[in-house]
């Protein structure tokens, strides 16, 4: 179930998303994947949000759009 | 393009075992519901995720399952929306 974004970076962590679902950068099947691919650690140590965000540079760089060194300068 | 079920059918989860994204959570596979609503035609997510050229195109349908089947007790109901080829049939109509 979606949690609505409760701080600044949540809300932009959202936005981002909407805007590449849209955009049809990847499929909403590609980015609960990218979530589920997340490794079992970090998984249960990240924030709902972190999760998203985590999937969101994965599949940037999966799908060529940034490469390794855009993600890491991204934060 | 047809439905294999209608709204009130019985119908059982197939005991999956996906490799990789699938939308048929572990915990009604090999449980019977009920269908309570047929939600038109959507792209299956495990062929959307597996890069398929071509996914395939399924019937999903809204399932209810009593949660005292699930979990052994509860009193409410569990509706969780299923593509159709993750359900092996149509079962008898009493529980």
């Amino acid at each position: 179930m979606m949690r609505n974004p409760s701080t600044p970076w949540e809300a932009h962590v959202y936005a981002v998303n909407v805007a590449l679902l849209r955009r049809g950068v990847y499929a909403l099947d590609e980015f609960r994947d990218a979530i589920e691919r997340m490794p079992p650690k970090d998984y249960l140590d990240a924030s709902y949000y972190a999760r998203w965000w985590y999937a969101i540079r994965r599949l940037l760089r999966e799908k060529g759009v940034l490469d390794d060194a855009e993600v890491a300068a991204g934060g | 393009m047809a439905e294999r079920f209608a709204p009130g059918q019985r119908v059982r989860v197939r005991v999956l075992d996906a490799a990789g994204h699938t939308r048929a959570p572990h915990y009604v596979r090999g449980h019977a519901g009920t269908v309570v609503a047929v939600h038109g035609h959507h792209r299956l997510p495990d062929d959307v995720v597996a890069g398929a050229a071509d996914p395939r195109v399924e019937a999903v349908y809204a399932v209810r399952f009593a949660a005292a089947s699930l979990w052994g007790s509860g009193e409410h109901s569990v509706t969780v929306n299923l593509w159709d080829s993750y359900l092996s049939g149509a079962e008898s109509s009493h529980v």
